[in-house]
């Protein structure tokens, strides 16, 4: 197991070439994960759940070493466990502030290492500089959005009856897949 | 599993997961997640609207040749924000500059040029078409399209030059060639003496003979050159395959095929071709440059396969063959093709055989057992007990070393063809 580790940390420093000629990226996933972690750490630590501040940490840690291994998995796995974390530290009373910012932080991440994965499966990238801007910016605006919103949300409180939340779940399910099979993905000849 | 369809389940979770705990912190989760699935959804455009042009230079070529592959990819359509334009490449090929694929963008009108060089092994290169993957900006939503875009190049198979095959068929055309036949005429090579008739050259008369008998005149006949029909049949079997890591037994028997067909062309022979494996590719016999290039396409795309029916060739369509008519046959051989071999024989059919020697190959090739090794020497006893029974039925076999050059064998001095020879050549 160790051996093959070396091994993929090995071959793996031609790859992370590629992250030092895209250093906007590189640095961006690192200092991120680094973010999230310090983020949702100190939120459990205030909240007096020194146990749960370790969760963070080492997760944190296996998506640094994700990136190094260049293993795509491994950031679908962690990000998942880190909304499993934001969720546990809204039910745990953290600083539902911290977890937003932790959550997003890892969104990005989660987001970058995606976007990396396609261009290295790309043999000849056009315009690159252009298109990796373009993806930031979406991305920024995208987290903008969604932090005003998350503002907005904590703004403006209404209260629901059971039967309308009930209503407002279905519909928001049915709605998401809806979302669902809209979105393309099929071979066309 | 999809990035577009990971967001939806992690959406799932949490809406439940919030429902669930009545936490409206939880729930605030999905908000990210909408905005940036709807983001994806809200930018993505795909075109229907985009138009290939393929071109490729040479269109044949042997296996040092450099393919330059140069594809123009125009967009007529909407303008789309990341685009991957992937050539679907042929199995075989090693690219050895540029790139068959590209990530870029690709706005209403413009154009892309896709170039690169490609080198192969032989054999017919199919191009189907190019895969074109389109994105939204935040490379969540992938639609995928496969637009055709054919194109087709040879890598032609090696070929040696042989200075001459001597054959001698039971049977010729009524063209003057360079096959003897077996009739008296114009020609080179003795074929026998006959009573003088009004109208025979004067220098052929045969003064020896006429002084014997005195009272009459004799003229020397000659064998008449003539073309001949001839069909090559390549033995494709995978059976007989032996393959190693650089090169199969499998080439030698093409180049072989090769070089005989292109030898008996040039000498204005009727050449066809049978390749006999996966299924019977036959090529019909014709003359001439065009027939050169059909029998060297055929052999491009020749290769080796296994077919139950045609696994042995006890079932060797032999009413594909004119009768009489000169066969050769280019087949590493095994034990059991020894009845089929006799019964061609036994109908008339002038064979001649040549056999890649399989073990010797393997030997060569570093694959083989040791040259004492029990197993080589009944292996080489089978294969000469074989060849020793076909050539007691008039069956010429060349056993041929792959390692020598094939004109060494068949055009060694002093090896004529005879329709019965005495031994194994060499």
């Amino acid at each position: 197991m160790m051996k093959y580790f070396f091994r993929s940390f090995k071959n793996n420093i031609l790859a992370r070439s590629v992250i030092l000629s895209m250093p906007i990226i590189g640095i961006t996933r690192i200092v991120f994960v680094i973010l999230s972690v310090s983020i949702y750490a100190i939120a459990f630590r205030n909240a007096s759940h020194l146990f749960l501040s370790f969760i963070p940490i080492v997760l944190g840690m296996i998506w640094i070493i994700g990136i190094m291994l260049d293993q795509l998995w491994f950031a679908n796995v962690i990000f998942f466990a880190f909304i499993v974390c934001t969720c546990m530290g809204f039910i745990f009373q953290a600083n539902q502030m911290d977890m937003i910012i932790g959550f997003l932080s890892s969104l990005i991440v989660w987001d970058l290492d995606h976007y990396i994965s396609i261009l290295r499966s790309v043999s000849w990238i056009e315009n690159r500089n252009a298109l990796v801007f373009r993806h930031l910016k979406s991305l920024m605006v995208t987290i903008t959005s969604s932090v005003f919103l998350l503002i907005l949300s904590k703004m403006i409180q209404i209260s629901l009856h059971l039967v309308v939340a009930v209503a407002l779940a279905a519909g928001a399910i049915l709605s998401i897949r809806w979302l669902s099979s809209s979105i393309p993905g099929h071979i066309k000849e | 599993m999809s990035r577009s369809k990971f967001i939806i389940l992690l959406l799932f979770f949490i809406i439940i997961l919030g429902f669930g705990t009545r936490n409206r912190g939880i729930l605030s989760l999905a908000l990210p997640l909408i905005i940036y699935l709807g983001y994806a959804l809200f930018f993505f455009k795909t075109t229907e609207d985009i138009v290939i042009h393929r071109s490729i230079q040479p269109l044949r070529g042997d296996q040092s040749t450099l393919f330059n592959i140069s594809l123009t990819i125009k967009n007529q359509g909407n303008s789309i924000g990341i685009i991957r334009i992937h050539d679907n490449l042929p199995e075989g090929l090693e690219i050895v500059q540029g790139y068959p694929d590209i990530l870029t963008s690709l706005p209403n009108g413009k154009n892309i040029q896709l170039n690169y060089s490609v080198r192969g092994r032989r054999a017919l290169y199919n191009f189907k078409g190019i895969t074109l993957s389109t994105y939204d900006p935040l490379v969540t939503i992938r639609s995928i399209k496969f637009q055709n875009s054919e194109g087709k190049f040879y890598i032609l198979p090696d070929s040696s030059r042989l200075k001459k095959i001597n054959i001698l068929p039971k049977q010729t055309q009524l063209f003057t060639g360079v096959v003897p036949s077996r009739a008296g005429g114009q020609g080179v090579e003795f074929y026998g003496v006959r009573e003088y008739q009004f109208g025979d050259s004067l220098p052929r008369i045969n003064w020896k003979i006429t002084s014997r008998q005195g009272d009459r005149l004799y003229t020397n006949e000659y064998r008449q050159e003539r073309v001949a029909e001839i069909r090559i049949i390549l033995d494709a079997r995978a059976r007989v395959e032996s393959a190693s890591t650089s090169i199969s037994i499998f080439e030698h028997s093409v180049m072989a095929a090769t070089s005989i067909a292109d030898t008996l062309i040039r000498e204005g022979n009727q050449v066809g071709l049978l390749i006999y494996g996966k299924y019977l590719d036959i090529t019909q016999a014709g003359y001439g440059k065009i027939q050169r290039e059909r029998l060297i396409r055929a052999l491009s795309r020749a290769s080796p396969g296994y077919s139950p029916v045609f696994n042995k060739l006890d079932y060797f369509p032999a009413r594909f063959l004119p009768m009489e008519s000169q066969i050769i046959l280019i087949s590493p051989l095994e034990i059991d093709d020894l009845r089929p071999l006799l019964s061609l024989g036994s109908r008339g059919y002038h064979v001649i055989i040549v056999s890649p020697d399989p073990i010797r190959f393997r030997m060569t090739s570093g694959e083989g057992e040791n040259q004492m090794s029990p197993y080589i020497r009944i292996a080489r006893l089978e294969r000469r007990m074989l060849f020793s029974r076909l050539l007691r039925a008039g069956i010429v076999v060349f056993n041929w070393d792959t390692s020598q050059n094939l004109d060494q064998i068949i055009g060694r001095k002093g090896m004529e063809l005879r329709p019965y020879p005495l031994r194994v050549i060499p």
